[in-house]
């Protein structure tokens, strides 16, 4: 995959990304990361230098947009040349697909991201898939509606959006910069995870029931959001590495629960599931907790609880690993609350601000309609 | 006995694979060769094979079989990572590369005697790639094409049952011959080995019965298996079970014991597909062993079938081994017309097709409403 970071955030993610994937045995991702604000390209970790694009310096010279997405949609359809020139030396024969990243509450990311959804489907024919970041509600109105009018311009340009909501991440009396680092971490853990199925590896057996990339771009590619749930469970210390005492039923029942609790707990988009069309599994950890029967209820599961029929399960098994994990796509999704509410906030927010641009404008009007009886100087 | 074994998709491939590991590797104890593990048999005099599948990462996996004897379709479509049980895009890709399959065909052509074609009915590849490669075997090969098909088990997704129905009727216009093979009757709870290696070993373990058969005694050829599969007037199967001589006792009750085991499935594991066998019109019955425990068996077994079994055609002999010490019956049957297996898909398919029209009803009113979330907010758009 391609991930293209646009905007702050978007380049964090981005950056994030490649330095986990350094530790992996089979690349799979690459990254361009392109911005407004100089310091902040500057300060990427992992993404090469000839991998960094500035964009807008003429307009906005280096300092950002400061959260103003027309502004930041503007400028990478000025310099969209630039961008895609940066891509195109990215692609090679083997992509599958572009990861699109930006945050929608900014300005940079949040403008650019739809502009270069509609290039890159004009353009190649590889699927185009977003990563989109949902302000938190604490972040205030400005943010809403730039990410409602991003999302809104975005979802017919891409094949499939991750939606994910800082906000639901958020602790209890944190602030959202305090969590930042721990969403970043939980997205890239959860997509990495997705991104990397199928992938053979000399350290990795190959699993039972392999899900290969294809099974996950059928599931989060045909339209529509997606959100992501994760659930992990430690194995004792003890059983590791030997004959679990668990009998074969204990160890289905094990898998059955990690996997509801992915879906049921904690999602990138809060969200109802049972809405989802499409749905895929990916079950990680040592291949002797991991089994056929397992798997195949916890797939029977989610058959019956979401709205369609498709649902994709797979193992990928890490004898080393020390923990069991479970991933859940959930894609189609047409039910969620904090969507809704997002969407009214930045209604009213768009309502708000029009009304006060009305009355600073009467006002304006008004202060020099009183001066009218002093006579100008020349 | 000159066999083209072909492997089409995951499943087929890993089959494939299986049947050429050497009988000192990836032989559990449970399965141990009739033959002993130290007496080496190089299948591939008889077998040649040719793996084709649409995922490289299966393909490198494979621990047995060359580079040169590996075919990665549709680069373009799939870039190498798989059809994701998409059926159709499998067919499609087996149809664009049908020049390349046909002339890494044409160099086998004329040296074998009948192709075994491996592969799972509930796939993307397996079940969308196959029927084409089947057609162009035949064209080419000019000798008979059998596929062993596998079917899904009944619990496996929805995905792979609906693929299963669609593959099985594209398959059987175009082959000589179809070996199904279930992965419904196998079970973890009495051999703990995964489901899918089971039905591996299990099918292995009888085709390089047959091909050690025929090369070291002759007293089998591909003529008995191309008089046993033909003609196409039902789906055929196999069975296959073996005995430690010790655990046989005195005289020939074992024989029956054995039978009863392999036919009808009394006490293990029997055939390897639910189904009437009384349905059976021709059999290929092969009795392995040490010539003290085996020499004179092969006339009471075919009794015993034809006792069952009225009228069915039997093909076969005893195949003798010094110093070994496992006996081993195997069977092909062929002509069955009664498969609860075949019925069963169906019926769960349809429950399938049921469920997912209700839901699809209910899915388009969602969408709609959800879609207008975005479309008819009174948020404008950035541009």
């Amino acid at each position: 995959m391609l991930a293209v970071g646009l905007g702050q955030a978007g380049t964090k993610i981005a950056d994030l990304f490649i330095g986990w994937e350094m530790k992996q045995p089979v690349k799979c991702f690459n990254a361009i990361a392109v911005n407004t604000a100089k310091s902040d390209l500057m300060g990427l970790k992992n993404i090469p230098m000839e991998n960094r694009v500035l964009i807008g310096e003429t307009a906005v010279k280096g300092h950002g947009v400061g959260a103003n997405n027309k502004l930041g949609a503007e400028i990478a359809m000025e310099e969209i040349d630039v961008i895609l020139g940066a891509i195109d030396r990215m692609t090679k024969s083997d992509l599958d697909a572009f990861l699109l990243i930006a945050a929608g509450g900014g300005g940079t990311g949040s403008g650019a991201i739809p502009v270069v959804a509609r290039h890159l489907k004009e353009l190649y024919d590889e699927p185009v898939y977003a990563l989109f970041i949902l302000p938190a509600e604490a972040e205030g109105d400005i943010y809403t509606l730039n990410a409602a009018r991003s999302l809104k311009t975005l979802i017919g340009e891409v094949d499939g959006t991750f939606l994910v909501d800082n906000g639901a991440f958020l602790r209890y009396g944190e602030s959202v910069k305090e969590a930042y680092d721990r969403i970043n971490a939980e997205i890239v853990r959860r997509i990495g995870l997705l991104a990397r199925a199928g992938e053979a590896t000399s350290h990795a057996k190959v699993g039972e029931v392999v899900v290969d990339a294809s099974e996950v771009l059928n599931t989060i590619g045909r339209g529509g959001i997606t959100s992501v749930g994760y659930a992990q469970e430690a194995i004792e210390k003890r059983a590791r590495g030997k004959h679990t005492f668990l009998d074969d039923l204990g160890k289905a029942t094990r898998v059955i629960s990690i996997v509801k609790r992915a879906v049921r707990g904690k999602l990138t988009l809060p969200c109802d599931y049972t809405t989802a069309e499409r749905a895929l599994v990916l079950f990680a950890g040592p291949p002797v907790y991991m089994t056929r029967k397992g798997l195949d209820k916890a797939r029977q599961w989610l058959e019956g609880e979401i709205a369609g029929s498709e649902v994709r399960a797979g193992d990928y098994p890490n004898p080393k690993a020390d923990f069991l994990a479970a991933v859940v796509a959930l894609s189609g999704v047409t039910e969620s609350q904090r969507l809704k509410e997002l969407f009214e906030r930045a209604a009213r927010a768009q309502e708000r601000i029009k009304e006060v641009a009305e009355e600073g404008r009467r006002r304006f009007e008004e202060l020099f309609e009183e001066a009218e009886d002093i006579e100008p100087l020349f | 006995m000159q066999i083209l074994a072909i492997g089409v998709g995951g499943a087929g491939i890993r089959m494939l694979d299986f049947l050429l590991h050497r009988p000192e590797e990836g032989v559990l104890e449970k399965f141990k060769e009739t033959f002993g593990t130290r007496k080496y048999f190089d299948y591939k005099d008889s077998l040649t094979p040719l793996a084709v599948d649409t995922s490289r990462p299966h393909l490198e996996n494979l621990k047995s079989i060359e580079e040169k004897d590996k075919i990665l379709i549709g680069k373009y479509d799939a870039k190498g990572h798989g059809t994701g049980s998409d059926i159709s895009l499998g067919e499609r890709i087996a149809e664009k590369e049908i020049d390349r399959i046909e002339t890494k065909l044409q160099d086998v052509a004329g040296q074998v005697d009948f192709c075994l074609i491996m592969h799972s009915l509930g796939g993307g590849t397996g079940g969308g790639a196959t029927p084409v490669i089947s057609e162009v075997a035949r064209r080419v090969l000019e000798v008979p094409v059998y596929t062993v098909s596998i079917l899904p088990s009944l619990e496996e997704s929805n995905i792979y049952i609906l693929n299963a129905v669609d593959a099985m009727k594209s398959v059987l216009g175009k082959v000589d011959g179809v070996i199904l093979v279930d992965n419904g009757v196998v079970t973890e709870k009495i051999v703990k080995i995964p489901i899918y290696e089971q039905v591996n070993l299990y099918v292995s373990r009888f085709v390089r019965t047959l091909v050690r058969a025929s090369v070291e005694s002759g007293i089998i050829g591909s003529s008995s298996v191309i008089g046993t599969m033909s003609p196409f007037d039902g789906v055929s199967t196999i069975g296959n079970v073996s005995s430690g001589i010790n655990k046989l006792g005195k005289g020939k009750k074992w024989i029956s014991f054995l039978m009863n085991k392999v036919i009808k499935g009394k006490g293990g594991l029997g055939l390897l597909l639910n189904c009437d066998y009384k349905t059976a019109q021709r059999a290929l019955l092969l009795i392995v062993g040490p010539p003290e425990k085996v020499a004179d068996t092969f006339h009471d077994a075919r009794e015993w079938l034809q006792n069952q079994i009225p009228g069915i055609a039997v093909r076969g002999g005893e195949y003798h081994v010094p110093n070994s010490t496992q006996v081993e019956i195997g069977v092909l049957l062929s002509g069955l017309t009664e498969v609860t297996a075949i019925k069963e898909l169906y019926k769960r398919a349809k429950e399938i097709t049921e469920v997912i029209r209700e839901k699809k009803e209910e899915l388009k009113v969602r969408k709609e409403e959800f879609i207008k979330l975005f479309e008819e907010s009174d948020i404008e758009p950035l541009f």
